[in-house]
């Protein structure tokens, strides 16, 4: 009934139910209002046009626009063109393949042993020796990447890191090769490049000396400068004539390989093999593997890493004055034996380093003896023994 | 320069300049009639004016804005303005105690306390209802205007404006009972 009502007056705009006309009357009081000031007018004008021209002005093309030229373009590169839409994937490949693969390789350039690039690093130099045929080339590649090695090695003592002992390895390889090739050169040129090794050498010694000075009580620094004052030695032609210089390096390097004489500056192993004896421990036999140009490449590196000896392999440790000091550790890095004897204060003479005579036979004790485990003897005289055995850390 | 609806919007949308000043010729005063009558001030109403431009530009910038009813696109942003602006000052407040919207020049102080009873009424329906009824009877649209503009049929117009005015003549005499 309402409704009915209701749609019968309301059919036009005026027509209300007369019980709400009154309502509407009330309604209407509201119908006056204050007239708009012209010049309200004109500023709310001029400023809303303002406002459309900023809009205008940094507004970009709508997504319409947009959208229609990326199909032009994509027309253009995929479709426009027969050729380009059978090349244009296989492009792509190759971007995705080698421009990725490029792109690791230069941003592992410049990374350090303990970043996950470095290994990337290390297969483009190990493919860049591989393709290097030229013995001059060669040289110069070794001792590029001897001192690239060496400057990693300042960079971790600057991180406050630990260099590894693979890291050392690889700059002893480097340099290895750095001081081989010249021996099989002609004389002009032997020369020449033996005096680049000698700046090499000049060169390192100079950038260990920059190192903080907190780094100086490490190990490894003692270990490093060991063997540039050795390779020092060596390259030392002072006095000598240049037709002799070929024979007297090869003596030199067949002596400190054969020998197994320790470096100068380095306290003697044998040193260790007397306190071993006076300790009660069975005598080593052989003689240790210091040489430079061992069986082992490296005297201090060499076979397994001692647990806790802080020389993981590989891997770099943060310098903590929390670091667990193993028995016979003498800064808390752990207790490599033969570390240990390097790392002294005390100069040693090289009348003093002289080894007692060995055995020829027995090229190596590291590793062959167990200092820390009585119960396991050491191996037979004359017996050839691996590098790679454990080495205890007491003594 | 006359357009007709389809071209004001193609150019609006394009911010043509000489289009947009069209439109707000073309709406402002209405605008600022339908803010003033329900404000009461003639510098809020001024305000509204201004902001529901301004939306109304930053959504052509986004490329959004109506395709068709520019009239009920600009009155629904004008509404919706008011209505914030109305909950966020509580109006109904000023007129229990403490009367501070400004007169409009011309009317007596016994007609500034009627508006304000019937703008306050006004506020306690529902938006529909009170956009109903305002741009019926103070606006003069007629039925299929508002309804385009609410998005509804006609008839539901009409249903609306009637719920609106039963409502808006109980609260009306409830307050006449209580000021007695």
């Amino acid at each position: 009934m309402i409704d009915n009502d209701f749609t019968q007056k309301t059919q036009a705009d005026n027509e209300v139910n007369p019980t709400l006309l009154q309502t509407v009357k009330k309604l209407r009081i509201l119908e006056p209002f204050a007239e708009r000031s012209p010049d309200n007018v004109e500023r709310g004008k001029a400023q809303y046009l303002k406002q459309a021209n900023q809009l205008r002005a940094s507004v970009s093309p709508d997504w319409k626009s947009r959208l229609n030229q990326w199909i032009k373009f994509k027309y253009i590169i995929f479709k426009g063109e027969r050729n380009m839409s059978v090349l244009a994937p296989i492009l792509a490949l190759l971007m995705i393949l080698f421009g990725g693969a490029g792109a690791t390789a230069l941003a592992a350039q410049n990374s350090l042993p303990d970043s996950a690039l470095y290994p990337v690093k290390l297969l483009t130099e190990e493919i860049q020796n591989a393709l290097t045929v030229r013995e001059a080339s060669r040289f110069q590649l070794q001792c590029e990447l001897s001192n690239r090695r060496m400057e990693e090695f300042i960079a971790l003592l600057q991180n406050k890191s630990i260099p590894s002992e693979a890291l050392i390895d690889q700059w002893e390889r480097h340099f290895r090769e750095c001081t081989l090739i010249p021996l099989n050169q002609a004389d002009s040129e032997m020369i020449r490049n033996l005096k680049q090794v000698q700046n090499i050498i000049q060169y390192q010694n100079r950038s260990m000396v920059r190192i903080y000075p907190e780094a100086n009580n490490l190990k490894v620094m003692t270990m490093m400068q060991t063997q540039l004052r050795e390779y020092e030695r060596i390259f030392n032609f002072e006095g000598i004539d240049p037709a002799q210089i070929r024979e007297i390096l090869q003596e030199r390097l067949r002596e400190q390989s054969s020998l197994g004489e320790p470096p100068q500056g380095v306290p003697a192993v044998q040193e260790k093999i007397q306190n071993r004896e006076q300790s009660g421990y069975p005598a080593l036999n052989g003689t240790a593997t210091t040489t430079p140009f061992g069986p082992a490449h490296n005297p201090w590196t060499t076979g397994t890493p001692t647990p806790g000896s802080g020389y993981g392999p590989g891997g770099t440790h943060t310098i903590s004055p929390k670091s667990t000091s193993s028995p016979g550790s003498s800064n808390g890095l752990g207790g490599n034996p033969t570390s240990v004897i390097l790392n002294t204060s005390v100069p040693v003479s090289s009348t003093q380093a002289k080894p007692a005579p060995t055995q020829p036979q027995s090229p190596t004790t590291s590793g062959g003896a167990k200092p820390g485990n009585p119960t396991h003897p050491p191996a037979p005289t004359g017996q050839p023994q691996t590098t790679a055995g454990p080495k205890g850390n007491g003594k | 320069m006359k357009y007709d609806q389809h071209d004001l919007l193609t150019k609006a949308r394009n911010l043509d300049e000489s289009a947009l000043g069209v439109i707000y010729d073309q709406y402002s005063p209405g605008l600022y009639r339908y803010a003033c009558r329900l404000l009461g001030d003639q510098c809020l109403a001024e305000d509204c004016v201004s902001e529901t431009f301004s939306r109304f530009l930053q959504a052509l910038g986004k490329g959004n804005g109506p395709v068709s009813h520019l009239q009920a696109y600009l009155y629904r942003i004008a509404h919706n303005w008011i209505t914030d602006h109305y909950r966020n000052n509580h109006i109904e407040k000023s007129l229990e105690g403490n009367i501070e919207m400004k007169p409009i020049e011309g009317c007596g102080e016994i007609d500034a306390i009627e508006k304000l009873k019937v703008r306050s009424a006004l506020f306690q329906l529902t938006a529909e209802q009170r956009q109903v009824i305002v741009l019926k009877f103070l606006e003069g649209w007629d039925n299929e205007s508002v309804a385009g503009l609410i998005n509804k049929p006609v008839n539901a117009v009409k249903a609306l404006q009637h719920r609106a005015l039963v409502k808006l003549r109980k609260v009306l005499l409830d307050s006449e009972e209580k000021s007695q």
